[in-house]
């Protein structure tokens, strides 16, 4: 994997407020990097000083050898803004066309219309599209220059499931061409499905990064099982508390409940069944709730998303 | 070729904004068609006007005021007030006869209102001249021979002077004869005389009772001379006595003489006692020896007393002897003293009574003097008495010449005030008389505008238009940007390579593109509707595309500091009216005090206001416009660099 971007120390002020501060990550060609947070954490920031919208920052962003605050990222860095930005009133065409102008990448028009399946809207003003397709506008005037580092800001929220995936697809397409791509979230569905690794980001830091599996095996805590039993369970409670994986365990009547040991659980389950029907117990209902990164979440920083 | 994607784009984007960009565009157009046939007469049709006639009909020149509606006031008071309320426009004060016309003007419609004071005036003065005329030329033949008159007065005036100075000199003369005068003298020694006179009373009186002692002291001699004659015969009498001591002495003597002679024989007795003594003694065979010496001793004291006895008696006896003789030698003086006594006796008596008789005639001479003062004295007061009323006489005299004097001379001082008033009246005269009647004839007001013919549609049209530029050539870029920006697409454009220069060039050539063809429809409209000079249209293209320049260039870099879109309006207008204000365009720049006309006449509008009144109103070549289209330029030059520069502004 190639290292395409270093981020060390990163800091971002407006005014006297520090919005982000001692934020270090790196991106590799071929993924997919995903900034979880909630909402005013300093994720639109991080992206503004990586793109270069913000010079104004402390730390590094290296783009190889050369600090973004004096790169021309114009031609590798394709950044789109949380909020649409394009002329409202301009067909799609005529948007895409006006910033391929810009930078002198005229033929690409077409093909990222087709690419993008905006080509029935291509004569439609930008401003009477559904919000799917203006997101997907908002996404195509950042991939004009066929960027190596793509930075979306929440490229999702807001939108039906279908048009996600649609963005979703096209993200993954972008990453199996090789590029960087940042996408900042607060979906966790998100960032587990997408993205290859993540960055937990609370009050502008990054507190942790990694593969989701990672973070969850790491971070996660235990699985909880809860079952509705037929008939009263108490009989049973001292063979659970013997299966190995099995902690906390705890019984009303017909109900049973315990914590498992992340990554034990198939193996726990099936020793308690065994205990089940040696007691002649069966199962109603079972609930298994496996940690998640909003666990994750919770434990690290202390609340959810 | 960025800046003329951003140009074409611009242009375009201009054109999708739809009701906006109407808006802006077409209102100014709209405006023309109801602001312009609303200008289209220039005529003070229905004016009011208020007259006030002092009470007495109006008159009939007023009555013929052109084109307006006469209101005729009660007084003057509320013919004023009206006019400060703006209900009539101006204010007539006068009285058919009057010399003066008073006019107030609505300050707020100054020019109406003097235009009208003007024909109110020229109204009231035609066919005034030729009266005044005549009447000049009757009163300045009365002027001429008013000043023969007082020439000839003020010929008069030094022989009166010369009069009152002859009375003035007799009035001095008269002052100093009674000042010579000098009873205060007289009355001064006069006064000194009585005292003298007192003094002499007073010493004449002292001098006879000194008279009076001196008699007394002279009888005292009388008594001196009876003293002296007991004393001659008290020396008499001792003199008799003497003798008779004399006597006695004598006596005394002889029994002396007598007395010693018995001693003398007693101390010899005793001798011879002393020598028997002696010898019985000194032989020895006496035996009785011891009581012998005793009685020798008792013997010899007995003889040395015997012996000292007649020492003494011969002492006694020359003792009297001596004072025998002194007693002769007093007697002898006692006579001659009483001889001395006698011849003095005699001497004082002849004395005393000369003295006696010498005191007599003096006190006689005493008394006679003594009357005659008694008389002087009674003759003092009278004579102080005249010389009194002689003194009340003569400063009765002295105040009345002062008076005299006084009335004099300030009848000389009016003289000669009399003598400069006449004699300046005299140079007014002159003055008078040397202007000629011709020359005082007051020229008849004629006002006449120096571009005639104007509709006040001409007029208002270059404010119209600068107005029109500033409002849409600040609105429209400012709109247009912030519009922009709203959309997110300033952000995308810093991610590209366009450069700020580009980006600001193509945008406002898109803006001044639009402006200028609003403001050139403008023109056309002015032009083919409201009679603006089709001579003119070439001249305001020029004038037209520098001032949008201006303004457009000035929007753009106002949009740097809008984040907005619905602050543009209060922006465009907290810019736009102090402009309109300060510009020119509502009231000239002359109406403003120094620093605001400094301001105002540095402001891009009062240029476009230039540029426009040159171009359409003074009809003025190209060459005259030069220099605000040049101002006009630069202004859109420096903010297009100011714009640039702050390009990467970020705006929260
Ligand atoms: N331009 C700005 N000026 C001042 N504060 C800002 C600005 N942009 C964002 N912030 C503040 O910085 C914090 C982080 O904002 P942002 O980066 O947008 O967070 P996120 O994208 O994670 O919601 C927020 O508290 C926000 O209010
Ligand atoms: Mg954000």
């Amino acid at each position: 994997m190639t290292s395409l971007v270093r981020v060390t120390d990163l800091g971002v002020r407006y005014f006297h407020k520090q919005v982000v501060a001692g934020c270090s990550f790196e991106l590799f060609a071929g993924e997919i990097f995903g900034l979880l947070g909630s909402n005013g954490s300093g994720k639109s920031s991080i992206l503004r000083a990586l793109c270069g919208l913000n010079h104004d920052y402390s730390g590094s962003i290296r783009f190889g050898n050369v600090e973004a605050r004096y790169a021309d990222l114009s031609r590798i860095v394709g950044f789109v803004p949380q909020d649409y930005s394009f002329y409202r009133d301009f067909t799609v065409e005529e948007n895409i066309r006006f910033f391929a102008k810009l930078s002198g990448n005229v033929p690409r028009v077409h093909l990222l219309i087709e690419e993008l399946g905006l080509k029935k809207y291509a004569h439609t003003r930008a401003g009477t599209l559904s919000g799917g397709f203006q997101r997907l506008l908002n996404i195509s005037l950042a991939l004009i220059n066929s960027p190596k580092v793509v930075l979306l800001d929440e490229p999702t929220v807001g939108l039906d499931v279908g048009m996600r995936e649609g963005i979703w697809a096209l993200l993954e397409r972008l990453r199996e061409e090789g590029c960087a791509i940042v996408l900042t979230t607060h979906y966790l569905e998100e960032a587990e499905y997408l993205c290859d690794r993540i960055a937990l980001v609370d009050a502008g830091t990054v507190h942790l990064s990694g593969t989701p599996k990672e973070l969850i095996n790491q971070y996660g805590g235990n699985t909880l099982v809860a079952m509705d039993l037929s008939a009263d369970a108490s009989g049973a409670v001292t063979a659970v508390k013997a299966i190995p994986a099995v902690l906390d365990v705890k019984c009303a009547s017909n109900q049973l409940s315990f914590e498992c040991r992340n990554g034990e659980v198939v193996d726990a389950l099936s020793r308690l069944n065994q205990v089940l029907s040696a007691k002649k117990l069966k199962v109603i209902d079972v609930n298994v709730r496996e940690p998640s990164l909003n666990q994750v979440f919770l434990n690290v920083i202390g609340h959810g998303l | 070729m960025n800046w003329w994607t951003f140009f074409t784009n611009e242009f375009r984007f201009i054109r999708r904004q739809g009701r906006t960009a109407l808006l802006i565009l077409f209102v100014p157009i709209i405006l023309m068609g109801t602001v312009g046939p609303a200008f289209s007469k220039f005529d003070f049709g229905s004016v009011p006007v208020g007259v006030y006639a002092g009470g007495s009909s109006l008159s009939p020149q007023l009555q013929q005021l052109e084109n307006a509606e006469l209101y005729i006031y009660p007084d003057e008071e509320s013919l004023k007030s009206d006019v400060a309320r703006g209900a009539v426009v101006v204010g007539i004060v006068y009285t058919p006869g009057d010399a003066q016309l008073t006019v107030y003007r609505d300050p707020l419609r100054s020019i109406i209102a003097t235009e009208i004071a003007l024909r109110v005036e020229n109204t009231l003065t035609e066919n005034v001249s030729a009266v005044i005329r005549d009447n000049l030329y009757s009163g300045w033949a009365s002027i001429r021979s008013a000043r023969r008159t007082l020439a000839e007065r003020i010929e008069e005036l030094p022989s009166a002077r010369a009069r009152i100075d002859t009375n003035l000199k007799a009035l001095d003369s008269i002052s100093a004869d009674v000042n010579s005068l000098s009873v205060t003298d007289a009355q001064q020694n006069l006064e000194a005389l009585a005292s003298g006179l007192d003094d002499a009373g007073n010493y004449l009186q002292a001098f006879q009772s000194s008279i009076n002692d001196y008699r007394s002291d002279v009888d005292s001699i009388a008594l001196l001379e009876a003293e002296l004659s007991e004393t001659r015969y008290q020396i008499s009498e001792a003199r008799t006595n003497i003798v008779a001591v004399r006597a006695k002495i004598s006596g005394y003597v002889t029994r002396v003489d007598a007395r010693l002679v018995q001693v003398n024989s007693a101390i010899y007795q005793l001798d011879s006692a002393l020598s028997t003594i002696a010898t019985l003694r000194a032989n020895p065979a006496f035996s009785g020896n011891t009581d012998l010496a005793q009685v020798q001793t008792t013997l010899y004291s007995a003889r040395s007393e015997l012996a000292s006895a007649r020492d003494e008696l011969i002492g006694l006896k020359s003792d009297l002897q001596e004072t025998d003789t002194q007693l002769a030698t007093y007697n002898n003086l006692l006579a001659e003293k009483i001889l001395g006594i006698d011849e003095l006796n005699v001497e004082l008596k002849q004395k005393r009574l000369t003295l006696s008789q010498k005191l007599d005639s003096l006190s006689t001479d005493v008394s006679n003097y003594y009357s005659k003062v008694t008389s002087a004295q009674a003759k003092v007061e009278p004579m102080r008495n005249s010389l009194n009323r002689a003194q009340s006489a003569t400063s009765s005299v002295q105040s009345f010449t002062t008076n005299a004097k006084d009335s004099l001379n300030s009848l000389r001082g009016d003289l000669t005030s009399a003598d400069t008033m006449m004699r300046s009246m005299q140079t007014d005269l002159d003055k008078l008389l040397a202007v000629t009647p011709s020359e005082l004839i007051v020229p008849a007001v004629a006002p006449q505008d120096a571009i005639p013919d104007l509709t006040s549609f001409q007029i208002v049209f270059p404010a119209l238009l600068g107005i029109t530029a500033l409002l849409t050539g600040l609105l429209l870029p400012l709109i247009m940007t912030l519009r922009q920006r709203s959309q997110g697409v300033e952000d995308r454009l810093l991610l590209t390579r366009a450069s700020s220069a580009s980006i600001f060039i193509g945008r406002f050539l898109g803006n001044w593109l639009v402006v200028f063809l609003q403001l050139a429809g403008v023109l056309i409209i002015g032009s083919f509707a409201f009679g603006i000079s089709a001579s003119s249209i070439p001249g305001g293209a020029i004038a037209i595309g520098a001032v949008a320049a201006a303004f457009v260039a000035l929007g753009l870099f106002i949009s740097r500091f809008v984040a907005k879109e619905s602050s543009a309006v209060l922006v465009v207008l907290i810019i736009g009216i102090p402009m309109i204000f300060l510009s020119g365009v509502i009231l000239p720049v002359e109406f403003l005090s120094g620093a605001a006309r400094v301001i105002g006449s540095a402001m891009p509008l009062y240029h476009a206001n230039l540029a426009f009144a040159g171009v359409f109103i003074r009809q003025n070549p190209l060459a005259y416009l030069v220099g605000p289209l040049i101002v006009l330029v630069e202004y859109a030059a420096i903010f297009g660099i100011l714009s640039i520069a702050v390009w990467k502004r970020r705006i929260a």
